[in-house]
């Protein structure tokens, strides 16, 4: 990660990096979200290459319609040049009702640990519930002038090489 | 004459013997009074007189060899008979004039066809699908005329309206049959192969085909190319084939070669130019290719220099529909479901199959989805949870989504109804498992799942029963898919599954998808069919629960593996929305699960029910159980993972429609009984049909209904459970003549529905027998003679007169019957007979002291055709009694024969 240098540049121009009570805050943004992403386990995927993101549009955008992944192609495109994407998955559920909960816009990053505020969200116990497997995902982009070494989100991390 | 006797054993026809002007010799019924039976002036002699009276529903070619039989030339397709669909028809054809069939008991040349031949009957009638014509060729003068030289055959072929040959059966049996694929007017044509025979017709209801078919043979399949045979001869001839008839793509070869005929050339030199011929080739060339081609292969299956022969069949796909990714749901042939699709697309012959998705809703304006949609409702009263912007419960079913962000929806109810019943073969989008089912969606899943109170209004909307909306559908659903669930057990909801299923009504349920033996609801509720969940391999799909409470297992997919190549995940590809840029599109994916399982199941049935309307959820439990539904998976027998096994669309599908053809129907504890069990109408228009329980169980009746406009039944004198008696009317208003076959349908609360069968002729083609050219013989027992034969006054009527006087007093018996084939010998199999007494334990006639003695009998045809419990054809008799050559000159009873 080469974003050090380019976060003292950012962070003086105070754009979208501030500081809070000994932390800092760092925007984000939900690219996409679905609840058939086919990512069997929870985990955090970076989407840093232009290859990745065309995989994942891929597969995201079958039998939709095809301004489905024009668009999606030049929404990634537009992030990508000042974000850094990643897929986070809920994993593989046994029905529907499962999801994000987004709580804000804004990631707090403390000793290089950005903590996302976004939750794993379940349906009810007992409620009556269609029985299709799901895969919720989502797609977020991170401030690239940011700088952290992992990534956490509702129990879940990922620690980014250096 | 115990022989005689004996051999009248098996008539049971009815019988009326009385004195005219005196006591009767036997029976105490008054008989028709014979206008010509009058007293007889000799004072020691009688009058014996008589009617005899055509069986019902039986018929005679109108080109029979019997010259005093009246003559309408019926060989070709202009001049074709015409009958009723329900018949027993007694005929003769002949390959060659007769004279060249010697004869041992009289002049030939008083023989019709003596000079000439008559090749072809051809007769036209009005089929309702399903019915089906038999044949039994019955050898001429095989009584007389031992060996091969009268080895005669006969081949029957069936053709429509606009003579394409649909069917034919060319064994060299005694029997054939073929089977009307349509409702549609047909020409039936009866054809001498060789020699000359009589033959017995039958037209039998499409609902008793199972019980009557006899022949072995299998009819062809019409599917092949035309002038072209696959052909291997015996390795000494392959050099000798060549002839200007057939040509062999290979000669000199002994393996299979492909022949080609010489259309033109076998027309001329084969015995193929008769005229009716001609008028096929003139009529429809391609059809005349195809019996060609059909006659060339029977002469050469016969030929000693050819090992084997066969038609060059096209073979074509299984019906594939035309949707552009249909090449991708894998998940329908696994189930045999484009087989199932040859019998029936789901469109049954009246009304609609209805299938309630209660599910999140349905998104209207999927172009696959936008036809087949009935009207539904929102039974979510969450406002939160519905997320519709409507307050309450509301009858808009749309799917407003259920996930709390853009692209976040399952759009689930969406790709379960495209699972049941897309718009199927329009070139677009994705199949569905029943193409002409329509989905009633009833909205029951929110943002966050659904709860029981939702889910039962859904259910008793979709059964017609009660329930918060204050509404009803104009049309219960026939079949009520439920692709959700959840682990807690209600038992009000248990109650009011089994209240819908004992209304007949199929409920289908998901059976979980946590990979659990747990009971999971309400697919573990009893009357729900459960659904486990496989995969491309008919494997348990990993996800799938199973357990003790599993009925049957249908594709689930598993999108985590590509099995079958087709470079997408194995999941099951149905409808679906995106709405990911804010705008709902229509699209399609791939999901998995057993909700996706679940749809199978309910678009299957809903095939069966189109081939066989009366199908019910008892029905479909015995036939679940059974096996018929499934192919046994696994564990052999039922098991926790595929309940009975994988489903089966054909063999599904197949059950059904034996059961609509006359096959029996499962068990049940309730005996409910319709008195009478049948209805036939021809002149009136209103009857009354009794319902009651003679079996356990307190059945109450939910619905009186009938499959046809011209059938309508009420409730006329009906107790608090619904038995008694109702009032069955009938309208012949815009009918063609014919006969017609309906139910009028009793449904139960927990019994299985009872169908009363409804026969309607209309027009003057009626059921009334009519009978041919009659010779009546009276027969003295005492002297064993024939002392008076009489011919029957021909006016092609129903019934036949005959009168012998100057009887003397003694015991006589009466035999009369028809000579189809001329050969001096009457009450041969495939004529018409009558006989008194019928029984042995009748006494015959005794004339002493009487005047006059007027009797009335009904003849028969005389057959090895199983007996349709109609009277005109029965078992075999196997008599034959030579008739005086001329009527009245005494005979001796010497020429009798038993075969």
């Amino acid at each position: 990660m080469k974003q050090a240098a380019k976060l003292l540049l950012i962070s003086l121009g105070g754009l979208s990096i501030s500081a809070c009570s000994g932390s800092q805050l760092v925007k984000f943004s939900v690219i996409q979200q679905s609840n058939q992403c086919h990512i069997q386990a929870p985990e955090i995927v970076p989407l840093s290459s232009k290859k990745e993101q065309a995989e994942f549009i891929k597969r995201y955008s079958l039998f939709k319609a095809p301004e489905t992944r024009d668009n999606l192609t030049q929404l990634f495109d537009k992030h990508a040049q000042y974000e850094t994407l990643f897929i986070v998955a809920q994993g593989q559920k046994s029905s529907a009702g499962y999801g994000f909960d987004i709580q804000g816009d804004q990631a707090k990053l403390d000793n290089e640990q950005l903590t996302l505020p976004i939750f794993f969200k379940s349906p009810a116990q007992d409620a009556y519930l269609a029985q299709v497997m799901t895969s919720p995902c989502l797609v977020l982009g991170i401030d690239s002038n940011a700088h952290y070494t992992s990534l956490y989100i509702d129990g879940l991390e990922i620690n980014l090489p250096e | 004459m115990l022989k005689l006797k004996y051999l009248f054993l098996f008539y049971t026809s009815i019988f009326l013997l009385s004195g005219c002007g005196g006591s009767g010799g036997g029976g105490s019924i008054p008989s028709k009074q014979s206008l010509s039976c009058e007293s007889n002036p000799e004072p020691m002699t009688s009058t014996i007189c008589g009617t005899i009276n055509a069986a019902a529903n039986m018929q005679f070619d109108s080109d029979l060899n019997d010259i005093n039989t009246p003559f309408i030339d019926n060989s070709s397709f202009i001049e074709a008979q015409k009958l009723q669909n329900f018949v027993t028809v007694q005929g003769f054809v002949t390959k060659s004039p007769t004279r060249e069939f010697p004869s041992l008991s009289h002049d030939r040349s008083t023989d019709r066809f003596y000079n000439k031949t008559d090749e072809k009957d051809v007769f036209q009638v009005q089929l309702q699908k399903g019915q089906s014509i038999q044949l039994q060729v019955v050898n001429f003068e095989t009584l007389e005329v031992s060996g091969e030289a009268f080895s005669g055959d006969i081949d029957l072929s069936l053709y429509n309206q606009t003579y394409d040959l649909i069917a034919r059966s060319d064994s060299l049996d005694e029997f054939e049959y073929v089977q009307a694929p349509t409702t549609d007017i047909y020409y039936i044509s009866v054809s001498a192969w060789t020699g000359a025979s009589k033959y017995i017709l039958q037209i039998l209801p499409a609902s008793i085909q199972n019980n009557v078919i006899q022949t072995k043979s299998t009819p062809n399949s019409m599917s092949f190319e035309p002038n072209q045979l696959i052909v291997q001869y015996t390795q000494d001839d392959v050099f000798k084939v060549a002839n200007t008839e057939i040509k062999t793509l290979h000669d000199g070869i002994s393996r299979p070669t492909l022949a080609f005929i010489n259309e033109a050339e076998a027309f001329n030199i084969s015995a193929n130019a008769t005229p009716t011929s001609s008028e096929l080739a003139s009529l429809n060339h391609l059809s005349y290719q195809k019996l060609l081609t059909l006659k060339k292969l029977k002469t050469l299956k016969q030929q000693s220099n050819v090992l084997n022969a066969s038609l060059n069949y096209i073979r074509e796909k299984q019906k594939t529909p035309s949707d552009s990714f249909y090449a991708y749901q894998w998940h329908y042939p696994s189930m045999n479901l484009p087989q199932a699709w040859d019998i029936t697309t789901g469109t049954p012959d009246t009304g609609s199959i209805i299938v309630a998705v209660i599910d999140t809703g349905i998104y209207s304006a999927h172009p696959d989805l936008i036809n087949k949609l009935v009207s539904g409702y929102d039974f979510i009263a969450d406002d939160e949870n519905s997320g519709d912007n409507e307050s309450g419960i509301d009858n808009n079913p749309e799917d407003p989504g259920d996930g709390q962000d853009l692209g976040t929806s399952s759009w689930h109810g969406t790709h379960v109804a495209g699972t049941v019943a897309a718009q199927t073969d329009d070139n677009a989008g994705v199949a569905g498992v029943s193409w002409g089912a329509k989905i009633m969606p009833v909205r029951a899943l929110g943002k966050a799942g659904g709860t029981s109170y939702d889910i039962m209004q859904a259910v008793r909307f979709a059964a017609g029963l009660e329930n918060d909306s204050g509404t009803l559908p104009d049309q219960r659903a026939d079949i009520i898919n439920l692709s959700l669930g959840s682990y807690g057990f209600g038992s009000v909801e248990a109650s009011l599954f089994k209240q819908v299923h004992d209304m007949g009504i199929m409920i289908v349920a998901a059976a979980g998808n946590d990979n659990t033996s747990a009971a999971f609801y309400p697919a573990a509720y009893d009357g729900v069919i459960s659904v486990s969940a496989t995969d491309f391999s008919k494997n348990k799909a990993p996800y799938s629960n199973f357990g003790s409470y599993i009925d049957i297992a249908a594709p689930g997919g598993n999108n985590a593996i590509n099995l079958n190549g087709d470079g997408q995940p194995d999941g099951v590809l149905s409808t679906l929305v995106d709405d990911s840029s804010g705008t709902k599109k229509a699209v399609f994916g791939f999901y998995q699960g057993t909700s996706m399982a679940a749809p199978h199941i309910s678009g299957m049935l809903a095939l069966m029910k189109a081939v066989y309307p009366d199908l019910n959820a008892n029905i479909v439990d015995s036939l679940l159980v059974d096996g018929s539904l499934s192919d046994d998976t696994g564990a052999s027998g039922r098991d926790d993972i595929y309940g009975y096994g994988n489903a089966n669309a054909l063999k599904a599908v197949q059950a059904a429609l034996k059961i609509a053809n006359g096959g029996s129907l499962p068990p049940s504890p309730p005996i409910l009984l319709a008195s009478p069990s049948s209805l036939s109408f021809t002149n009136t228009a209103q009857a009354t049909i009794t319902l009651s329980n003679e079996g356990d169980g307190d059945p109450e009746v939910i619905s009186a209904s009938s499959n046809n406009y011209w059938l309508n039944v009420s409730p006329l004198n009906i107790n608090d459970k619904g038995l008694g008696s109702y009032q069955v009317s009938i309208n012949k208003l815009n009918l063609s003549d014919g006969f017609y076959l309906s139910s009028v349908i009793f449904t139960f609360d927990n019994a299985p529905s009872l169908s009363v069968r409804v026969s309607l002729n209309v027009g003057d083609i009626g059921s009334s027998g009519k009978l041919a050219n009659v010779y009546t013989l009276l027969y003295d027992i005492e002297n064993d003679m024939v002392i008076q034969s009489t011919q029957g006054i021909n006016n092609n009527s129903e019934s036949i007169q005959f009168s012998f006087t100057d009887v003397p007093q003694g015991r006589y018996e009466i035999v009369s019957g028809t000579d189809v084939d001329n050969d001096g010998y009457i009450c041969q199999l495939g004529e018409a007979c009558a006989i008194y007494p019928p029984t042995s334990q009748i006494d015959p006639i005794d004339n002493t002291d009487l005047e006059t003695i007027n009797v009335e009998m009904t003849a028969i045809i005389l057959s090895t055709l199983n007996n349709i419990s109609e009277q005109s054809a029965r078992k075999p008799t196997q008599i034959a009694i030579k008739r005086a050559l001329e009527p009245s000159s005494p005979i001796t009873l010497d020429k009798k024969i038993q075969r």
